[in-house]
């Protein structure tokens, strides 16, 4: 599932190495005269993607003046579910362009000639993302705002449906996300050398439980603390839109409020920094839906298996793809063994309907 | 050969010490999340060495009376991990079939299973807080 490094991918060095075509690349993008970047600084987070901060200043053109700006490409290996970035760029357009708060998509380099493998640039955003920053005690003066506003760009997102020309890639919708996940994940678990036995039992409930199918929308599918930025206790952007795709919008909801994503502050249901009614509240009053909390409990559990099966795949990544990464190495030999038996504690006989 | 103490798990827990008590504040801010995923790493490898084969050989049986498999002792070495590999293949390719539908046998075997591997990755998570799906 995961590729191993590659070295004709790009310079371990990032992107500084390669600063002269990169300005030209910028002076031509913006129609400038001149592009100097003063200042190349690595992002935190990203074990699939690397996000550069850049300071250029730029003589004339469109972004005239000194910009920061973010730069964001592969980083030495991803995993297969992640898209690519011409995809994960136009999808920024998609939601730009519909309201919701994200960084402004500004130039995409398709071609891997400047840097040895595809990025896109966008403007920078102020603001905080650490999951374990925002979920401290104290960080967030009204934790119940801050949910109550990430419902509603939640619900902003949700207003994308099918039918949208900027994100044609995405192929026709599923006609039942649960079922498409459950195969999906079935069918990864079905290429390693042996069976895990919680994993399944939480996919056999999540078949057994399945709620309707629901008209598919635009997910993020990774809306999650750690990927929107906070200052001064307001949302500046959602981030990470590399796994979107059509699916229940109720996933997502599910995938905000799950117990593994809140960071150890498990009493604040939303993401860890705020109350589950707050954060249903921005949502409903936004979207004009009503959430089912039944089917949250569905994908809250389709939250931990999703995760569990990440867990392995980025294991994976260090025990066969040859990456020597100490986070990845725990990823896959404490994440999991946390995911497997939150999967089992959620789905006890009691929680099986009768069939 | 006769093995001088300390044994591999009292090494592993003083190198841990030596780092948290004595080295941890040379350390820059910026490479602290490198540090703690250090203590952890080292802490599961002190637990698995002090543990041996103990936790797999108790996953074995488990395994093999959840299944009905014939009682016999386990096999030493790499015979037990492909037996154990074995056990959970069948396990999980009857949960997929449906055989083992809400089955409170099989969910107890499997939360002891769990909380074995916990006991050695992260023996915190055990104590947790109640998640079941039926709670909320």
């Amino acid at each position: 599932m995961s590729e191993g490094e590659d070295p004709e991918k790009g310079d371990p060095a990032g992107p500084q190495a390669r600063a002269g075509a990169l300005a030209d690349f910028l002076v031509k993008a913006s129609r400038a005269r001149a592009v100097e970047i003063e200042t190349f600084e690595r992002l935190g987070g990203g074990a699939i993607q690397e996000n550069w901060r850049l300071v250029a200043r730029f003589e004339g053109g469109s972004r005239a003046g000194t910009q920061t700006l973010v730069l964001r490409c592969d980083s030495a290996s991803g995993i297969e579910t992640s898209r690519p970035r011409w995809q994960e760029f136009r999808l920024l357009r998609a939601v730009h362009d519909a309201g919701v708060r994200v960084p402004e998509p500004l130039w995409l380099e398709e071609s891997g000639e400047i840097l040895g493998k595809p990025f896109f640039v966008m403007s920078h955003l102020n603001g905080v993302a650490g999951g374990h920053l925002l979920t401290k005690a104290g960080a967030i003066a009204d934790g119940d705002a801050l949910a109550e506003s990430l419902g509603a760009q939640l619900a902003a997102i949700h207003a994308i449906g099918p039918g949208i020309g900027e994100v044609d890639f995405l192929g026709e919708p599923p006609t039942d996300a649960a079922v498409r996940d459950i195969l999906n994940y079935r069918a990864y678990l079905d290429t390693l050398c042996h069976g895990y036995p919680a994993i399944e039992w939480g996919l056999r409930w999540a078949e057994r439980h399945a709620p309707s199918p629901a008209a598919a929308v635009l997910v993020h599918r990774d809306f999650r603390t750690g990927n929107y930025l906070v200052e001064c206790g307001e949302v500046t952007g959602i981030l990470d839109w590399e796994f979107a795709d059509w699916g229940d919008p109720m996933s997502d909801v599910g995938w905000f409020c799950a117990a593994c994503w809140r960071f150890g502050r498990q009493e604040q249901e939303a993401g860890g920094i705020g109350g589950r009614d707050a954060f249903y509240r921005g949502y409903e009053r936004n979207s004009g839906r009503r959430i089912d909390p039944e089917r949250v409990v569905f994908w809250e559990v389709m939250a931990h298996i999703r995760w569990a099966v990440i867990a392995l795949q980025q294991g994976g990544r260090f025990t066969f793809g040859g990456q020597s990464s100490l986070d990845l190495a725990l990823v896959g030999r404490i994440r999991l063994d946390e995911l497997c038996y939150a999967v089992l504690k959620m789905t006890p006989r009691a929680s099986w309907r009768s069939p | 050969m006769i093995r001088n103490g300390p044994d591999a798990a009292a090494l592993l827990r003083l190198v841990h010490q030596v780092l948290r008590d004595d080295l941890a504040r040379f350390v820059p801010g910026s490479h602290r999340y490198e540090l703690l995923l250090i203590g952890a790493a080292l802490e599961i490898a002190a637990r698995e060495a002090a543990a041996g084969d103990a936790p797999l050989r108790e996953a074995h049986a488990t395994l093999r009376d959840l299944l009905g498999e014939p009682a016999k002792d386990p096999p030493e070495g790499s015979g037990l991990i492909e037996e154990l590999s074995r056990f959970s293949s069948k396990l999980a390719s009857e949960i997929r079939e449906g055989k083992r539908d809400g089955d409170e046998r099989t969910h107890a075997a499997m939360i002891a299973l769990s909380e074995l591997s916990l006991a050695e990755s992260n023996p915190k998570a055990v104590s947790g807080t109640d998640t079941t799906a039926t709670k909320r």
